[in-house]
Order: C-alpha cells, then structure tokens, then sequence
C-alpha cells in the first residue's frame, strides 16, 4: 500500500517540478497558457535545469544541490498552487475531465511498469551505469569510467534525479518521469486544434492504444527522445501557425532551442535527428530567414557547447564509437550495394508492422497531400519523412556490425524514436476530417 | 425536450465509447491485478519474478544471497553468461573491502566471455570455499 501511494505521491512530485509560471508562459506566447500548456513548457526547461544542476554541481555540493532542489520544489509549488487553487472560484482552475484522466494514465502505466521492472539490456550495460555513478554520489567527472563514455547522460541524471526526489527511492520511480514525459506530450500534441474533451481523450486512448508497450519504459531512451520529438513538432506547428508570435521569435522559440539541446544530451543521434527538423525548416518558404539563421546558429552552439563540455569532463567526443569504425570511401559499394539496401527494406517493412506509426503517417501524408497539394506543412512533415528515412536507411548500411543482426537488435528503436515526428499527423488528419483547414 | 434528451444520449454515448477504450486498457494491461500485487508483494519479490532465479541476470539468486547472508556491502559478481552484469541490484549498499565473489552462469566454457581480461579473480572453483550454490550461481570466499 505504501508503494501504491508513494508512486501517486511521486507523480505530484514531477508535476510541480515541471510546472511553468502562467505570468512566465503568456509572457513567452503573449497569451494565457492552460494546465497542459504550462506543463509541456515547464518539463522543457525542468529537463533543461537538471542538466545545467549535472553540470554545475560536484560531488562535494550535495547539500548545496538538496538545498536548491528544495527551493526550486517550493517554488514551483507556489506558483502552481497561484495559478491554479487561489483562482478556484473565479473559476479558472477547471478541474476537468481531461485533468483527472491524464493523472489516471499516468497511474495506470506507472503500476505497470511497478509489475515489469526488467531493465534492457543496454539499459542495464550503459544507461543504468550512468545512472549508478550519480546515484553513489559520483558526478559528470566520472562518467569517463563507465562503458561506452561517448554515450550522453541526461536521460540517466533524469532518472537519477527523479528516483532520488522519491520517497522510496527505488531506481523505477526515476523512470515513472519517462512515463510522465510519454503521457504529457500524447496529450500536449492531442491539444493543437480545439477540440472537445471527450474527442482528445478519444484522440488520446487511440494514440495511445497505437503506442504504449511497458517494454519502452525498460531504461532504453529512445521514449525519451520521442516524446521530444513530439514536443517539438507540436512548438514548431504553434509557432507556424501564428505568424504574430515571429515577432520575438528569439522568445517564443526558445523552448524549441531548449528540446533540440535535450535531445542531443540523451542520445548520440538527437544531434542527427535535430539536423532532420532543421533541415525540414530549411526547405520552407514562409520561414523567415533571420528565423532559419537563428536555429541553425543556436543548433551550432549546442553543438560546439557539448562537444567542449564532453572534452572538459573527458568523455569520448566520437559518435558511436565503434559502430562505424570500418567504413571508408575506398569501401563504398562493399556497404552500399543493392543486396544491402533490400536487406534493409525488408526489415523496415517488416518493422512497420511493429511501429505502426510509421504506415498510418504514410496513409495520411498521401491523402493530405492528395487533397492540399500547397500546404507548407504538409510539405515540411513530407520532407521530415524522407530525411528520417534516409538517415535510418545509411545509419544501416554504413554500419560495421554484422547488418542483418544490427537490424534486428535496433530498427524498431531508431524507428520508434524517429515516429515521433509524426505523431502529429494524427491529430491534424482528425481536424481534416471534420473538415476543417489546415492552414 | 427532446433535443436535450438527444444531447444527453449523444454525450452519454461518447462518453461510454472513451470509457469502454479505457476499460480495455486497464484489461490490456492487467491493472487490477497488478494493482493487487503492488499491495501484497514487496519490491524484491516483484523483482524476482521479473528476471531468472539463476540464468541470464540471476537477479533472483541474488536476492536470496542478500536475504540469507544479511548482505550489507557490495560484492563483486563476475557473470559467464552473456548477459549484462546484474552488479547494479546492490546498487545501495556500502563499498567494502570482501574477500568475496559471486559467480553467476559460471562455465569454463563460453566463448564470449574474456577469461584474460577479467583477471581480477580466479576462475578457479578450487581457489575458494563455497559458501552457497544453486546450479552454476555460487558466492565464494577467497581461500
């Protein structure tokens, strides 16, 4: 009983942390944000904060650590409590369904996965080691000790920060964060168009339906880096929607920036699939070019900044060691050939089946294309499609494992992380639907 | 007053279609079971219907050498199979100095296992006393 109610208590837990003053979010977006709006924006900078803390903070500054961890809680709390309770009878604080159901949710797949408590087998050899050196009171300097030291660490150090933030400390409640990620930005991108409560939950419940497997929350990041991805498809889609929002678009983009940096400091190739999104905005003609400067530059300096920081705390700056390491010019058809591209094919075919998400997007792209030939961002998922494909399609067949078994250990996590991107498309073939523009 | 009636139908039955949705994850998932099973059994023992008693991990023979011997520092654990070093399941104990080791999946026979670069402690059974054993999972002491 206790550990039922400590995985309720723990949920609270990450909601204030990722909570986002309301004053903070319309003075981003120059409007009013709602429940949802402000903890989407907030698990954005949370992940951002937690990182800057595995920076700053050494081992010696435990307590310094605690006390700021403390603060940051009260704080939020604060401000969740304003936003939300002290308002209750002017009515702004609508405890609605959608609320109550996305607390259940995230219950419901936390006592799973407290009944599924297998970590995967990279998990356990690089993610959870991550994990344990923060956990035994060791910080980013001896990260150089563990395996595969080219490996970013955020996800650990979230997993880390979120089972220590819990009362019984068990590694798992640092993964209920992975839940809570999962779930938000299901329902973050279920909340583009308006639309009532009952179609979002139904919106919700087949997304779901689509995607949940407890396997995904087995220590493996790529749950991470997709739920990411939605998220910043979902800023993306807000900010071309509203063209008022370009005018400070340093502002308004800023959370996007941040879920890019995330994505590059969980896995190796965050940084590849934010070159994907970037490149997608890249071929837009209605994004302005001061716009497409400004991420290109700040992409450049998360970058260059991660890069000097894995140098300074002496982690291998290659990435995926080991996994190209055969490939060279001279060489080329040896992995380029056609025997290895069918290869490759068959298993993406036979992986579709898996990530269904990627079949269904290709159905809705076709159809809206078919109808709306002109739509900009149609157009842009058009392009985030191929990009992710053929990035998939060469990081196979450059690799220097043997091919067929690298397929079968990692294509349906690369795709599944990929899917991310189009998660989106769901909700906007909904409004297609019933009818509405997509403009 | 009919078209009230109507209304109420309509949202009755979209709220009974979101229900039924969920109802099916709940099945999916089994979550009144595990619900249950959260309130009667401890982390350890969910753990130890998660991974194999002695094979692969062998989390579950290690569970049983932390209950039976009291353990409360880590042991170093050399695992023969190829799987991934369950040494994380002590992850909360002190470090100390022990002149113990657990062997788990041993065999002198597995070509993944590098024998040369793990060196640190014998391979030899013969080297140390065994203070427990089930099938190829030991914890040994240092003669």
């Amino acid at each position: 009983m206790i550990e039922l109610f400590s995985i309720l208590i723990q949920i609270l837990v990450v909601t204030v942390f990722c909570y986002f003053p309301k004053n903070a979010y319309s003075f981003i977006y120059r409007k009013k944000g709602d429940f949802f709006q402000c903890l989407e924006t907030g698990a954005i900078f949370n992940i951002f904060i937690l990182l800057c803390l595995s920076l700053f903070f050494r081992k010696y500054m435990n307590e310094l650590l605690n006390i700021f961890l403390i603060i940051y809680f009260i704080f939020n709390l604060l401000f969740l409590v304003k936003d939300n309770f002290l308002n209750f009878n002017k009515k702004i604080f609508k405890f609605n369904s959608l609320i109550i159901f996305f607390f259940l949710l995230i219950f419901l797949f936390s006592v799973d996965l407290a009944n599924n408590l297998k970590i995967g087998w990279d998990a356990q050899n690089y993610w959870l080691v991550k994990k344990q050196i923060f956990t035994n009171g060791g910080d980013i300097l001896d990260l150089k000790y563990t395996p595969r030291d080219d490996y970013p660490y955020l996800g650990s150090y979230l997993w880390h920060m979120y089972s220590k933030l819990s009362f019984l400390g068990y590694e798992y409640f640092g993964r209920i964060f992975y839940i809570y990620l999962f779930v938000l930005s299901i329902f973050a991108i279920s909340q583009i168009n308006n639309l009532k409560k009952i179609e979002n939950i139904i919106l919700i419940l087949l997304i779901i339906f689509l995607i949940y497997k407890i396997n995904l929350f087995n220590g493996y990041q790529e749950i991470l880096n997709f739920s990411l991805l939605i998220l910043m498809t979902k800023k993306f889609y807000i900010f071309f929607k509203n063209k008022n929002l370009e005018k400070n678009f340093y502002l308004t983009l800023a959370p996007l920036v941040l879920i890019i940096n995330s994505v590059i400091w969980i896995k190796n190739e965050g940084a590849v699939l934010a070159m994907i999104f970037l490149g997608s905005i890249f071929l837009l003609k209605n994004i302005r070019f001061h716009i497409k400067i400004f991420l290109l530059s700040s992409f450049m300096f998360l970058i260059l900044g991660k890069y000097f920081l894995f140098d300074y705390i002496g982690l291998a700056n290659e990435i995926q060691k080991g996994n190209y390491e055969y490939f060279r010019i001279q060489n080329f058809f040896d992995f380029i050939n056609l025997n290895r591209i069918f290869l490759v094919f068959k298993y993406i075919l036979f992986y579709s089946l898996e990530v269904l998400i990627y079949p269904i997007s290709i159905i809705i792209l076709l159809i809206l294309i078919n109808f709306d030939k002109k739509n900009s961002f149609i157009l842009f998922m058009v392009s985030l499609l191929v990009l992710s494909s053929g990035f998939i399609l060469l990081a196979f067949l450059l690799t220097s494992f043997p091919l067929e078994w690298h397929l079968w250990v990692a294509l349906d996590r690369i795709m599944f992380q990929t899917s991310g991107f189009f998660i989106i498309l769901i909700p906007l073939f909904y409004d297609f639907l019933k009818g509405r523009n997509l403009n | 007053m009919i078209t009230n009636i109507k209304k109420i139908k309509k949202k009755l039955l979209i709220y009974s279609v979101g229900l039924i949705i969920f109802l099916i994850i709940c099945y999916q998932i089994s979550f009144f079971k595990k619900v249950y099973f959260l309130i009667t059994r401890d982390y350890d023992s969910r753990l130890y219907n998660t991974y194999e008693y002695c094979g692969k991990e062998s989390v579950g023979y290690l569970i049983h050498l932390k209950k039976k011997f009291n353990i409360n520092f880590k042991i170093p654990i050399i695992n023969y199979g190829n799987s991934p070093n369950s040494s994380w399941y002590f992850y909360d104990l002190k470090i100390k100095e022990t002149n113990r080791v657990i062997f788990l999946n041993y065999s002198m026979g597995n070509e993944n296992f590098n024998y040369e670069l793990n060196d640190e402690h014998s391979h030899n059974l013969n080297d140390y006393n065994i203070l427990d054993n089930y099938e190829n999972c030991y914890l040994l002491e240092k003669k």
